[in-house]
């Protein structure tokens, strides 16, 4: 039947309720009518485990946990911009004098709220996003189910409980320490390891137990979690080295940016390598452009972070030597989007409307867009224009916020109504999303990168700070704007993960929780669901 | 047993264009590289100021800049001197006889003080035309610029 053709059919299939021995996971068809049941002819009640095994639980929890991290984001990135254009309002330190502790310094500056937007972003939401994303797909694309499913639930707590604390020390002068990936204490630091211990465990123990050769997704999660895991075991452990101030400053810079290539940017292609594919029901156009993407990648993200290494006591080769890995990048961001691009190719009326093709084209446009102002960026004369100002954020904005963000929402469209067991139409919730996350996002990175021009053109005609404050306060606003935006963008995804949930009719989804031993059966195990419609 | 592969791929090859486009952005890199083989590096390690997120230098330049009179109209553009002395290695003491006794009575703050003119240690000495900046300046804006100019050798 053509593929056309098989959808209507399955859009205008009737709702079937299902009996609630199936809601409850008891497959067993009930042969006998079921007025003659006797009691003793039930099945014994499921009983829930008190660490959840079932498939999808741990990506589940790590996607609902993120939109609300996405909420947080935008809550203190809005505090951080006001911070910009109030500074004096807004700026306060106070010591507490507390029985046991003595005395405790609170301090709310730009800096201290900075590093927290940035803290929640990257590993609140962009993190938990990311380890749903490696959790859902995984098993999909290996044909698997999940190993150590309740120790990856597990992760769940440590990850965000080390989130959560982190970001309350921020505000701790005391305790909390200089760079993103450093500022939390080692006990934080500790039960982050944890949890992405546990990520990196299911993930790999999963993967080399698989007797296939990895989709490309696969390839970028496995290098971008080792990548994560090592540049945040070298961050946690700087304190304990005893290194300089100078030497810190340049190892911070370098995992901050190492986080920002390999993960960040790495977990975004390798989910768009997924989705994409998935939602246009079109096999991926090039598998040898796709791993060519990989390669590049995997190097040039590598040398961009040796571009940070800025600072007298580094050769300027070695600097310049990051600066041209920043400018490779464009190199696989191009190959990822035009791959994917091909891959719609006969399926771009799916765009038309709002959903998880539209999300994914608006996260490849990010894509093209963040790579190509980091190689801007990079850039000997920019850089000595725009260094340490607005552009910084700008770029990172788009990356994070942009590309990172869209290739989440892309996954989660497609993602929770399987992990729920849910049939769930589109919304108007989506476009809500889409449209003001895609204009928070696109107007803050514009913004802030406009700001950066300008304040780097300002000092450099010795403008006096008031004029340069006075100047840059228009950009903060607009920068405010596009940040509220995505914080109604995180409260639309919020919204609509609860509504399926609660209002979805239950659907039953192929999902992948055999063993290995029955799992190559011929079937696409992860394709259409039994009683709900796409896939 | 027949394993399908969850997600197909149409092809396994890379097209011409792709592998052009690839090589391509090396090129551009390999003459990036070339071209910037030589250089200096800032210090990554930047005093915060008012502004926020500016380097040392920048800070100290907007104010050196934009104070009234301009530092630099008298000790020129560069700081090497004008119809004022040079400001450069002022790190190892001051060159002016008429501010030695107070480098040695005020061995770490004598450049602020000099730079403000407002406090009673320097109430006796020759300005010889030294604006008093204490009345236009902060004390942290002076402190900026008086660590800035100890950066300069």
């Amino acid at each position: 039947m053509p593929r056309t053709a098989r959808r209507a059919t399955a859009d205008r299939a009737p709702y079937v309720p299902q009996d609630r021995y199936v809601q409850e996971g008891l497959r067993a068809q009930m042969a006998v009518n079921p007025k003659k049941l006797r009691p003793y002819d039930e099945p014994p009640p499921a009983r829930r485990p008190l660490i959840p095994d079932a498939p999808d639980s741990a990506a589940t929890g790590y996607l609902v946990l993120s939109f609300v991290w996405l909420a947080v984001t935008a809550g203190i990135g809005l505090l951080w911009v006001a911070m910009q254009v109030f500074p004096d309002l807004l700026t306060f330190a106070i010591d507490l004098q507390l029985p046991l502790i003595g005395t405790l310094s609170i301090e709310l500056s730009p800096i201290s709220v900075q590093t927290g937007f940035t803290a929640a972003a990257i590993f609140g939401w962009i993190s938990n996003a990311a380890f749903a994303a490696i959790l859902f797909i995984t098993p999909r694309i290996l044909g698997e189910r999940l190993r150590l499913e309740p120790i990856a639930w597990l992760g769940i707590g440590a990850w965000n409980v080390g989130v959560a604390a982190g970001l309350a020390v921020v505000y701790l002068p005391n305790i909390s320490q200089a760079g993103l990936a450093s500022v939390f204490p080692l006990p934080i630091d500790g039960l982050l390891l944890l949890g992405l211990l546990a990520v990196n465990g299911a993930f790999w123990l999963t993967l080399l137990g698989a007797r296939r050769l990895p989709y490309v997704s696969a390839w970028f999660f496995g290098v971008g979690l080792l990548a994560f895991l090592g540049l945040y075991t070298i961050a946690s452990g700087l304190p304990l080295l005893g290194l300089d101030d100078t030497a810190t400053a340049l190892l911070n810079a370098f995992t901050e940016r190492g986080i920002e290539t390999y993960w960040v940017l790495g977990i975004a292609l390798g989910t768009l390598f997924y989705v994409v594919p998935r939602v246009t029901v079109n096999p991926l156009a090039s598998g040898g452009m796709g791993m060519l993407a990989w390669l590049l990648w995997a190097g040039a993200a590598g040398l961009s972070a040796i571009g940070a290494l800025v600072d007298p006591s580094v050769p300027y080769l070695i600097t310049a030597l990051g600066n041209v890995g920043t400018i490779l990048l464009v190199a696989p961001a191009f190959l990822a989007v035009a791959v994917l691009a091909m891959t719609m190719s006969g399926r771009w009326t799916l765009v038309l409307a709002p959903g998880t093709a539209a999300f994914a084209l608006v996260a490849l446009a990010f894509v093209i867009g963040a790579s190509l102002l980091d190689a801007i960026g990079a850039l000997r004369s920019v850089q000595d224009l725009v260094r340490n100002t607005e552009w910084r954020l700008g770029a990172w904005t788009w990356l994070t916020l942009g590309a990172a963000t869209f290739a989440a929402f892309a996954l989660a469209d497609h993602a929770a109504p399987r992990m729920m067991r849910r049939n769930w139409p589109e919304s108007p919730l989506a476009a809500a999303q889409l449209w003001s996350a895609f204009l928070g996002a696109a107007l803050t990175g514009l913004a802030l990168v406009g700001a950066g021009i300008v304040h780097g053109s300002l000092i450099a005609d010795g403008a006096p700070p008031e004029e340069v404050s006075a100047t840059l306060a228009w950009f903060l606003v607009v920068a405010a704007g596009g940040i509220g935006l995505l914080g109604l963008a995180a409260i639309a995804g919020l919204v609509t993960l609860f509504l399926i949930y609660t209002s979805g009719r239950p659907a039953e989804y192929v999902v992948v929780d055999a063993p290995p031993a029955t799992a190559g059966t011929g079937v696409d195990r992860n394709a259409a669901p039994a009683t709900a419609t796409g896939r | 047993m027949t394993v399908h592969t969850p997600i197909s791929t149409r092809g396994r090859g890379i097209p011409a264009w792709a592998a052009g486009l690839t090589v391509l952005v090396l090129l551009v890199g390999g003459v990036y590289l070339a071209g910037n083989l030589t250089g200096e590096n800032p210090p990554i390690i930047a005093e915060p100021s008012a502004s926020g997120g500016q380097t040392l230098e920048q800070a100290a330049r907007q104010i050196i800049e934009g104070a009234q009179p301009s530092c630099t109209a008298c000790h020129g553009t560069d700081l090497t001197g004008g119809a004022g002395p040079s400001l450069h290695g002022i790190a190892n003491g001051p060159k002016s006889e008429n501010l030695q006794q107070l480098a040695s009575d005020h061995p770490d703050d004598w450049p602020n003080l000099w730079i403000a003119g407002t406090d009673p240690a320097v109430a006796d000495i020759d300005r010889l035309g030294m604006p008093q900046f204490g009345t236009t300046l902060t004390e942290e804006q002076i402190a900026t610029v008086v660590e800035y100019l100890k950066t300069l050798p």
